[in-house]
């Protein structure tokens, strides 16, 4: 039988397969960061290409158009500094009044941007790869967030480059609550997406007695000990009773673009 | 084939895995990533030895399992069965004609991935693993469409949908871009290897002898 190369090939490339199936996390893991090291190179040669090509893209805009930009940048950056000024009157009270309270006092996020240079080549997971690494202080289970909400966590860490598992990824759980009512606590789990709206998510595990809203905001509970309370995930769109009525589930409006993300930020430990 | 055409051909299977994760442009405008590897493999079945194409699948596998969420190793057998089917029905095809391409890419391109989900799902069930495509999200992919009624709102058709609709993307994109790969080979062919020699239009048996008549 071995004699037809064409069957000798599938035997072999059977047995191939089945022996990397079977490899322990011990050894398939270190294999795919040397293996992915080999790839650093390329990454900065994007890097560096993309960099050349946004500054001919800047030597060609009109001078009428940075200065419209650089006015509507002021006024932004003063709307900024007083809503600035009143959340450190906020977190002073907060942090006075926790004093009070007896309650440890919040640790201050420490945050790093990085740059998004790849994503997953195959469809079937959401995760991204940021330029930060273990030389920049990231670790496995950071939180990665932006300013409009919750991206997720890192799950790979390599010296100069790290992998996150964004919300709505199989590998990415997260524990979050309606910051309306504040007694709704479920889980958010991967669904279909929109592609022209964002991403989509799943809250499940949700109270049957919950009163749900399309709209309602969703904030991360900070159960789980991964993520700190109170980042945005996104906004209800809809739900429904599941399991046979016993609890519900609601269809979540990711608040971040996951196709469009071009940096992040990773809060250090 | 010489060597340096093989190894040139595995390089720009590591090349094109690193650029399906680099550009993002499909994603952006589609939704969904266009594979380069199927039409890449395909390309090779119908332009290289079998050497080539399966080195090709073997590294192009490993490197967008190395650079994605994928375990080590699980794209390799979709792509090297696909590569393998298209070579051995080479001798009953023109490999060269761009509709024998265009259907060998849109059929690569429904299988491999195909084959990948299952082998991805089939990997997560044996190993008893809970999280790469299994239980929850792997019930979501094959279960189409689930439709209830909450409140007079419905959830629409595409909920449920989750993984299986990238699959016609990816296969339309595969057909597009077999033809593509398969002259970028032989171009690659034709810059490296050594020229085929002619026969020589001359024929000592065919010469005319010129005498004193």
């Amino acid at each position: 039988m071995l004699k037809r190369p064409f069957v000798a090939a599938l035997i072999a490339i059977a047995v191939l397969a089945a022996g990397l199936w079977n490899l322990p996390l011990w050894f398939s893991s270190p294999a795919k960061s040397i293996l992915g090291a080999g790839f650093v190179p390329l990454f900065g040669l994007d890097h560096a290409g993309r960099e050349l090509a946004d500054a001919a893209g800047n030597a060609l805009t009109p001078r009428s158009a940075l200065v419209q930009e650089r006015d509507q940048l002021r006024r932004e950056n003063q709307t900024l500094r007083v809503l600035v000024q009143e959340a450190s009157d906020l977190r002073i009270e907060n942090e006075r009044l926790r004093a009070q309270a007896g309650f440890a006092a919040r640790a201050p996020w420490k945050l790093r941007p990085a740059q998004v240079i790849g994503r997953d080549p195959s469809n079937w997971w959401r995760t991204l790869h940021i330029d930060a690494g273990a030389t920049d202080g990231v670790r496995v289970n950071c939180p990665v967030l932006t300013p409009q909400g919750l991206v997720g966590r890192v799950s790979q860490v390599h010296a100069q480059r790290s992998v996150v598992r964004m919300v709505g990824d199989p590998e990415c759980r997260v524990s979050a609550l309606i910051q309306e009512t504040r007694e709704a606590t479920g889980i958010l789990i991967p669904t279909d997406e929109l592609s022209d709206r964002g991403g989509l998510a799943t809250l499940t595990f949700l109270s049957r007695h919950a009163a749900l809203k399309a709209g309602q905001q969703v904030i991360t509970s900070g159960q789980g000990g991964v993520y700190p309370k109170g980042i945005l995930v996104g906004r209800i769109v809809d739900w429904r009773l599941a399991d046979q009525g016993l609890y519900q589930e609601a269809r979540i409006q990711l608040a971040v673009r996951q196709h469009q993300l071009e940096e992040v930020w990773v809060i250090l430990p | 084939m010489n060597r340096i055409y093989t190894l040139c051909v595995w390089l720009l299977a590591v090349g094109m895995a690193f650029a399906t994760a680099a550009l993002d442009l499909p994603r952006r405008m589609l939704g969904t990533q266009i594979d380069l590897m199927t039409p890449l493999v395909i390309a090779a079945a119908l332009a290289a030895d079998r050497r080539t194409m399966i080195g090709v699948a073997v590294a192009g596998g490993l490197s967008m399992d190395t650079l994605s969420a994928t375990p080590l190793g699980l794209s390799v057998p979709p792509l090297a069965a696909v590569g393998l089917l298209a070579h051995r029905q080479l001798p009953l095809m023109l490999p060269d004609q761009k509709a024998v391409q265009w259907l060998l890419g849109l059929a690569g391109g429904l299988l491999a991935p195909t084959l990948s989900l299952l082998s991805a799902q089939g990997w997560a069930y044996f190993s008893g693993s809970t999280d790469p495509l299994a239980a929850p999200s792997a019930a979501a992919a094959i279960e189409w469409g689930w439709i209830e009624a909450v409140e007079d709102r419905e959830l629409p058709l595409t909920a449920g949908w989750v993984l299986w609709r990238h699959v016609p993307f990816m296969a339309v994109g595969s057909a597009f871009l077999t033809p593509l790969m398969y002259g970028l080979l032989r171009r690659l062919g034709r810059a490296i290897e050594y020229p085929l020699v002619k026969p020589p239009y001359y024929r000592p048996d065919r010469e005319m002898k010129r005498g004193r008549m």
